[in-house]
C-alpha cells in the first residue's frame, strides 16, 4: 500500500518533530531552572518582592511541577511574605497557601531530603497561624468576620499540627479550648449587638450554640459548654419576652410567644443540669437553674436552686460540695427526678 | 512587644483562661407575660358607661414585680398618639384605695386580701385579678392566673364578671379556663 520511500519520509519527519519538542523543552526548562536560580539569589538577598512572580510564573512548568525543591521554595516565600507584610490581615491566604507549597513538597519528596526544612517550615506556620487566630478573636470590637478569619486560620493551625503527628488528644484539647473562647467571643459580639439594636440577630446565636454543640462533640461531658448553651436558650428566650414581645401584643401571639420561650427554656435545661452535675458548686449554673425553673412556673424547683445559689453564696467556712449534699437532701423532688 | 503581648494572649488561651463566658441574664418573665395579660384584658372587658371615661386605673395590692412592667406597658402606651385612654397604674398598699380601679391586681403574696377587696369594690365595677390556685372558683376573682404545662393561663368566672357589669369579648371568653 504504501511505498518504501514514503514510509522513510514519514520517519524522518517523525523524529524531526519529537527531536524538536524535546529541543524546545530543554530550553524551556533550562530557562526556568535559570530562572529558580534568580529567584533564589533575590530571596537570599530577601528581595521577596522581585522573587514571588518569578515562583508564581513557573508554577506549571514540567521541571517544576514535580520537583520537592521548587514546592519548598515557594512555601518558604509565602511564609516570609506572611511574616513581613500580613501579620495584621487576618483574611491573608498567604499562610495557607505556604502550608499547601510545603504539603505539596514533602509529597514529591521521596528521599526525604527536604524533610526537615518543611517540617521547620509547618512548624512556623502553626504558631503563626495559632497567634492569626488568637490576634483576630481578642481585637478590640472584634466582629463575625473577625470571627470567622480566627476559625480560618485555627483550622490551618491545627492542620499544620497534624502534619508533624501532634496526638489527637493533644488536638481536641486545643480544639475544645479554642471554641470555648470564640463561644465567648459571639457571645460578646451577640450582646453588644442587642444592646445597641433590641434587636436578636440570628446569625450570631446560631454561631453561638453551634460553637458550642461543637465543643460538646470533642467533648460531651464539659462543663463549660453544657453551661453557655444552656444559658444561650435561657437568654434568647428570656431576649423575646423582655425585649421582643411588645406589651400591646394580641393574645393568640402571646400564647405563641409562651410557647416557643417554654420550649427555648426546656432546651436550656438538660445543658444546664449537666453543667451542674459536672460541676456541682458551680454557681452560674445553680442560679441559671433557678431562672430557668422559674420562668418555666415550676417555682418549688426554682426556689430549691436559689435557696442553694443563696448558701452557698453567704459560705465562707463550710465545705461547698457539702452544702450541696445537705441541700439535696432536704428535696424529694431532686431526687425523683435525678 | 507587640510580639509578646500576642505570645501572653496565645499562652491565656492555650491555658484555658477564656473571656467571660455567657452569663444567664435573671430576668422575671413571668411578670411580663402577666402584664401583658393586664393589658389585654383592657382592650377585650368593656367596662359599663359611667368608667369609660378619663385615665384606665389599674391598681395593683402589695407588692409585685408586676407592677413595674405595668408601669412599662402604661409609659409605652400614654406616648402612642393614637391611645384611646391613658392608663394610670397605682399601687395600692391596702384596700382602702382601690375604689378608683377599673382593674385590681391581687398578687399571690397578697391574697389573704381578697375577701376585703371584694368587699370593698361592691358597686365599684372592678375587675379583679388574682395569682393564686382557686381563687376565681371560690375566692371572688374574676380571674385568675393559674399555670398549666409551664404555660401562664387565666381563669374566667363569668358570674363574678357579670355582677362587676363587666362585658368579656368572646374571643377572651374561649381563650378562658371558665370556671363557674
Amino acid at each position: 500500500m504504501y511505498s518504501k520511500g514514503n514510509v522513510i519520509w514519514f520517519l524522518l519527519i517523525a523524529l524531526l518533530l519529537s527531536t524538536s519538542t524535546i529541543w524546545a523543552q530543554s530550553v524551556q526548562n533550562r530557562e526556568a531552572r535559570g530562572l529558580e536560580i534568580k529567584a533564589r539569589n533575590y530571596m537570599a538577598n530577601k528581595e521577596y518582592d522581585l522573587a514571588r512572580p518569578i515562583l508564581d510564573g513557573i508554577a506549571t512548568d514540567t521541571a517544576h511541577v514535580n520537583s520537592c525543591e521548587y514546592w519548598y521554595l515557594r512555601g518558604f516565600l509565602y511564609k516570609e511574605l506572611y511574616k513581613r507584610d500580613e501579620t495584621n490581615n487576618g483574611a491573608s491566604d498567604f499562610l495557607s497557601k505556604a502550608f499547601d507549597y510545603y504539603e505539596k513538597s514533602m509529597t514529591l519528596d521521596a528521599d526525604g531530603s527536604h524533610k526537615d526544612g518543611n517540617i521547620k517550615g509547618i512548624k512556623t506556620i502553626a504558631v503563626l497561624s495559632n497567634n492569626a487566630a488568637v490576634t483576630s478573636l481578642y481585637k478590640e470590637n472584634c466582629t463575625e468576620n473577625d470571627c470567622k478569619n480566627a476559625l480560618a486560620n485555627f483550622d490551618l493551625y491545627i492542620k499544620a499540627m497534624r502534619v508533624y503527628e501532634t496526638p489527637e488528644a493533644e488536638l481536641t484539647k486545643k480544639r475544645v479550648e479554642f471554641k470555648l473562647a470564640l463561644g465567648a467571643i459571639y457571645n460578646q459580639i451577640y450582646d453588644a449587638h442587642t444592646k445597641k439594636h433590641s434587636e436578636h440577630n440570628v446569625s450570631i446565636w446560631d454561631n453561638i450554640t453551634s460553637t458550642y454543640k461543637g465543643v460538646l462533640v470533642l467533648d460531651s461531658k464539659n462543663s463549660s459548654a453544657n453551661y453557655c448553651l444552656g444559658s444561650a436558650y435561657y437568654n434568647r428566650a428570656v431576649h423575646i419576652i423582655m425585649h421582643e414581645m411588645g406589651y400591646d401584643v394580641d393574645m393568640i401571639t402571646l400564647s405563641d410567644i409562651q410557647d416557643k420561650c417554654i420550649n427555648l427554656f426546656k432546651e436550656a435545661l438538660p445543658y444546664l443540669n449537666k453543667a451542674h452535675v459536672q460541676d456541682a458548686i458551680n454557681p452560674p449554673a445553680i442560679e441559671g437553674l433557678a431562672g430557668i425553673y422559674f420562668s418555666l412556673n415550676e417555682i418549688d424547683k426554682s426556689n430549691y436552686y436559689k435557696e442553694l445559689f443563696g448558701k452557698l453564696n453567704d459560705n465562707t467556712t463550710e465545705e461547698p460540695l457539702k452544702i450541696v449534699e445537705d441541700h439535696r437532701t432536704q428535696q424529694d423532688w431532686y431526687n425523683w427526678e435525678n | 512587644m507587640r510580639i509578646l503581648l500576642i505570645a501572653l494572649i496565645a499562652l491565656n488561651f492555650i491555658s484555658g483562661k477564656n473571656p467571660t463566658p455567657a452569663q444567664t441574664q435573671m430576668r422575671d418573665t413571668n411578670a411580663k407575660i402577666k402584664a401583658v395579660f393586664l393589658y389585654n384584658f383592657t382592650k377585650y372587658i368593656e367596662w359599663p358607661e359611667g368608667k369609660r371615661e378619663g385615665n384606665f386605673v389599674i391598681g395593683v395590692l402589695g407588692q409585685s414585680p408586676v407592677f413595674s412592667e405595668l408601669a412599662n406597658s402604661a409609659h409605652k402606651n400614654n406616648e402612642k398618639p393614637s391611645a384611646v385612654r391613658y392608663l394610670d397604674i397605682k399601687s395600692c398598699n391596702d384596700v382602702n384605695s382601690i375604689a378608683e380601679c377599673h382593674m385590681l391586681y391581687i398578687p399571690n403574696g397578697s391574697s389573704e386580701m381578697l375577701k376585703m377587696a371584694v368587699d370593698k369594690s361592691e358597686g365599684h365595677n372592678t375587675l379583679i385579678v388574682t395569682d393564686k390556685a382557686g381563687l376565681a372558683k371560690l375566692g371572688g376573682a374574676d380571674i385568675n392566673f393559674v399555670v398549666s404545662n409551664n404555660k401562664v393561663k387565666f381563669e374566667l368566672n363569668k358570674s363574678n364578671v357579670q355582677k362587676h357589669e363587666l362585658k368579656v369579648s368572646n374571643l377572651l371568653t374561649n381563650l378562658a379556663i371558665l370556671v363557674n
